[in-house]
């Protein structure tokens, strides 16, 4: 999708469902009306432009065949009075015929002025020029000493009386020398009457001549260029439009203005330039025909121009302007200049133009009144039923959308009530779940509170049954430990009295029998066993036996196994040859028998005495153990002494299979609560001696370490696999046979351990097993 | 000499001592009489005696000592020698051990510390008496 049609899509994603149907609908007809105005004007521009041209072609035309017609007519007069000279007709020295027939003339022609004159000077003319005359007739002859009268006329030509005198000689008029200059018809300047300067003329001359080539008269046919004027003013071309005449160096000849083609200068009229025309059109004109050609003799055939130009109170516009040139043959070069202004057309244009937009305008508001009442048909049922929509996200469920349409809005809204409906129900049933689940919920949360009060009741019991456990060993050892020098002592006594008994019966006899030599040697033999060693191991026991029979056997003696026997019992391991002739004697059964059952007596009351110390360390232990009732309160305790009462209840379990060493540093007291600490003990000790199945060295350190006393406990065990180090403080991790351990244990200790804001750590490898207590000495 | 012993295995010795002298008063000469502080070395015993062409026909064993416990022993003295007659002597024994003992070493009686001579030799003699019959 291109950045465009994002955009676009924003866009229209932003917009209100109405904006959206209507702005399609208002732009397409905003679009096809505004096109249709826009080519409607070009057309009616165009039209205007065709139709100015067409107007202004056909003026220039008119003006053309009038200008033709108009100046071709002094020419005319003038070939006629000519004729009329030859023919005899006309007699030009007779002032008063010649005026009658040139007054005759005029009510045929009526141009402003025909006559002639002489090389004498006569002149005879008529006219109308003076104010309130009418029609005049003017003489300059001989017969009235050539002065020029003016007389007044009546309705048949005849000189009715004298009204005006002046002073006039024909050569100083221009057409005068002019024409017997080239000899035949001409053209004057333009020029001002002298008596009447408004009158602006333009005078034919035409030189007639005799047969002889004697000039006879010049022929004068005057004609007044207002009236040129008065024609231009008379076309209805348009209502500003302007026409006007020029001659080449821009002065005029004709305007269809109403102003005077000329200005008065010191009483003398000058004839005025297009530059300076009172119209400001024409001036503007004149002004954009200068800049644009320069000089305007160079326009040599129709030119059609246009330029821009601001009337007052309107604004800027254009102006069609159409140069024609005007020539006739003898020597007239004129410019006839049509100028129309845009707006004497654009009137009906720019009425259509309204009425257009003014169509557009109103086209347009019924299409958006249309085009809303659409957008509110398609988007009313879509807004009801977004409120419903957005009632039911609100959470109210009820919402019905009656639309009473059948077409797909209609459907819409049917399926909308059904989905409402539906939303509805299941919303009902959720609700009636959630309230199951709500209940379950609490029922699960009492399970679980039960499971919990279970387990911590199931974790108490076990603790329980863990502290039991350690206080059933505990039991066991004692009772074995107590047990046995009991059953020492008892069996003991038994052997005493019935050595004692065997002696009585025993010694008499041999005492009687013996000499006093082998009776000095009786002696010397119990005093060998007095001063033996009592505590040969039964190992040590059997090999001094051995060593014995052979001695005994090597001197000779006989019975030496029974010898051997008895006297191995006694542990007698010196030089036997002090005794020699007792043992080789014929009593040395008897004598040996009786050595051996007073040296007895010695012996179990040796044991009695062993066995009673025995009992009485236990008994001290124990009592120790005892003391250590839980109070609740830390008192300050020796550890040393809460691990000696340990390795002496325990005693028992290991005996001479494990090696206790014992590194006791000089620490002082920490405070504590002595029985936890004696079960970490027993614990841990318990565990080393399990760990080295009964049999190897146990090390146990006690130090000074930082502020708090640190205890090494060391076995010689197997050691604990790596893999199971970090989990056997874990609750309930036990690597002994299910049964046999809680696995609580070393959990309990590390309790405790914490509960005392001290350390536990483990090292372990096969045959060095170091577990690391730090207590602060608090 | 004998040809009988009979062997008594605790790791006190004043226990061994003691039983040595019972036995010895109330069996006399009849028997020879060894001890030992181990399974370890009652078995060393056992092979010396054998040595010598001494059977063993009784063993009285304590059931707590290091090593080798004597329920243990016992069983592996009765699949060696199924008709010693066994007595296990001792202040605390695991009650499944006993129970295993029975089971597996055909034991003869259990007599707990501290025992009464007369009872202990009874015991004795009436095991002896069954390997006769």
């Amino acid at each position: 999708m291109t950045s465009l049609q994002k955009k676009l899509n924003q866009l229209i994603g932003r917009s209100k469902l109405s904006t959206v149907l209507i702005a399609p609908f208002v732009l397409q007809i905003v679009g096809a009306v505004g096109l249709v105005g826009y080519l409607s004007f070009e057309n009616g521009q165009q039209a205007v432009n065709d139709l100015a041209y067409q107007l202004m072609t056909k003026t220039s035309n008119l003006v053309d065949q009038h200008l033709d017609s108009y100046l071709a007519t002094p020419h005319l007069i003038n070939k006629i009075n000519a004729n009329a000279i030859k023919l005899g007709q006309l007699k030009i020295n007779d002032p008063e015929a010649t005026g009658r027939y040139f007054w005759k003339q005029q009510q045929i022609f009526n141009v402003s002025y025909i006559g002639m004159a002489l090389p004498n000077t006569q002149f005879t003319g008529a006219g109308t020029w003076l104010k309130g005359q009418g029609m005049t007739i003017d003489e300059r002859s001989a017969r009235i000493g050539y002065k020029n009268n003016v007389y007044s006329t009546d309705s048949q030509g005849n000189r009715k009386k004298l009204v005006y005198v002046y002073d006039y000689n024909p050569k100083d008029e221009d057409w005068y020398p002019k024409a017997i200059k080239s000899k035949k018809t001409v053209w004057s300047a333009v020029f001002n009457w002298d008596e009447t300067p408004e009158f602006v003329a333009i005078d034919a001359g035409y030189p007639v001549y005799d047969d002889r080539g004697q000039l006879l008269a010049v022929l004068d046919v005057s004609l007044l260029l207002s009236n040129i004027s008065q024609f231009l003013g008379k076309l209805n071309i348009s209502p500003s439009a302007k026409v006007f005449i020029i001659e080449r160096d821009g002065l005029l000849i004709a305007s269809s203005n109403p102003e005077k083609p000329y200005k008065l200068v010191n009483d003398k009229a000058e004839r005025l330039n297009y530059l300076n025309s009172q119209d400001p059109l024409i001036r503007a004109t004149a002004a954009h025909l200068n800049q644009n050609f320069g000089n305007l003799k160079q326009i040599q055939k129709r030119q059609q121009i246009e330029f821009k130009f601001k009337t007052s109170g309107e604004w800027v516009q254009r102006q069609f302007v159409e140069i024609t040139p005007w020539r006739d043959k003898y020597g007239l070069d004129w410019l006839v200049v049509v100028v129309v202004p845009e707006s004497d057309f654009m009137g009906k244009i720019h009425a259509n133009t309204r009425t257009t937009i003014l169509l557009c305008m109103t086209a347009l508001a019924i299409a958006v009144l249309i085009g809303i009442l659409t957008a509110r048909w398609v988007t009313n049922p879509i807004v009801r039923l977004n409120n419903a929509a957005k009632e039911i996200a609100a959470g109210n469920l009820e919402q019905k959308v009656e639309l009473q349409r059948g077409d797909e809005l209609g459907e819409l809204g049917e399926s909308f009530n059904t989905m409402s409906d539906r939303l509805q129900a299941s919303f009902n049933e959720m609700r009636s779940l959630n309230t199951a689940l709500s209940e379950s919920q609490a029922q699960l949360a009492q399970y679980n509170l039960t499971l919990e009060e279970q387990v911590e009741r199931r974790t108490q019991e076990l603790i329980h049954a863990e502290k039991m456990a350690a206080l059933g060993q505990l039991v066991a050892g004692i009772a074995h430990e107590i047990n046995t020098p009991l059953g020492v002592i008892q069996s003991a006594i038994g052997n005493l009295s019935v050595a004692l008994n065997q002696s009585m019966q025993q010694l008499p006899p041999l005492f009687h029998e013996l000499s006093p030599e082998r009776l000095a040697e009786f002696f010397t033999l119990l005093e060998i066993a007095r001063q033996s060693p009592t505590t040969l191991s039964t190992r040590e026991e059997r090999q001094l036996k051995r060593t014995l029979k052979q001695s005994l056997a090597a001197s000779g003696v006989e019975n030496a196994d029974f010898l051997a026997d008895n006297l191995s019992k006694m542990g007698i391991n010196a030089n036997l040859d002090p005794i020699m002739p007792l043992l080789q004697s014929p009593e040395r059964k008897s004598i040996v028998q009786a050595a051996y059952t007073l040296s007895a007596v010695q012996n179990n009351s040796q044991n009695i005495k062993l066995s009673v110390e025995r009992a009485a360390r236990i008994v001290f232990a124990l009592k120790n153990y005892a003391r250590q009732t839980p109070t609740g309160e830390m008192v300050k305790a020796s550890i040393a002494d809460g691990i000696d009462t340990v390795l002496s209840l325990y005693h028992g379990q290991f005996k001479r299979g494990v090696e206790v060493t014992k590194t006791y540093a000089d620490v002082p007291p920490i405070s504590c609560y002595p029985d936890e600490l004696i079960q970490v003990w027993a614990n841990l000790i318990n565990n080393a001696i399990q760990a080295m199945s009964y049999r190897g060295e146990l090390a146990i350190a006690i130090s000074q370490k930082d502020s708090g006393v640190a205890v090494e406990i060391t076995d010689s065990g197997s050691g604990i696999p790596p893999e199971i180090q970090e989990r056997i403080f874990e609750p309930f991790f036990t690597t002994k046979p299910l049964g046999e351990g809680s696995g609580l244990g070393l959990d309990i200790v590390r309790k405790i351990i914490e509960k005392h804001h001290g350390e536990i750590t483990v090292a372990s490898q096969p045959g060095h097993t170091k577990f690391s207590v730090w207590l602060p000495i608090g | 000499m004998s040809s009988q012993a009979i062997l008594c295995v605790d790791d006190e010795q004043i226990v061994l001592w003691n039983l040595r002298d019972q036995i010895t008063r109330n069996f006399g000469d009849r028997f020879v009489y060894e001890v030992a502080e181990s399974a370890d070395e009652a078995w060393e015993v056992i092979e010396d005696l054998a040595e010598d062409g001494v059977k063993i026909i009784a063993i009285v064993s304590d059931w707590l000592m290091p090593g080798t416990k004597g329920d243990e022993f016992l069983i592996q003295v009765h699949d060696r020698f199924p008709n010693v007659v066994t007595v296990m002597l001792t202040g605390q024994a695991d009650r499944e051990a006993i129970e295993r003992t029975y089971q597996f070493a055909n034991l003869h009686a259990y007599i707990a510390k501290p025992w009464d001579e007369t009872t202990l030799m009874d015991t004795i003699r009436s095991g002896l008496e069954k390997l006769n019959s």
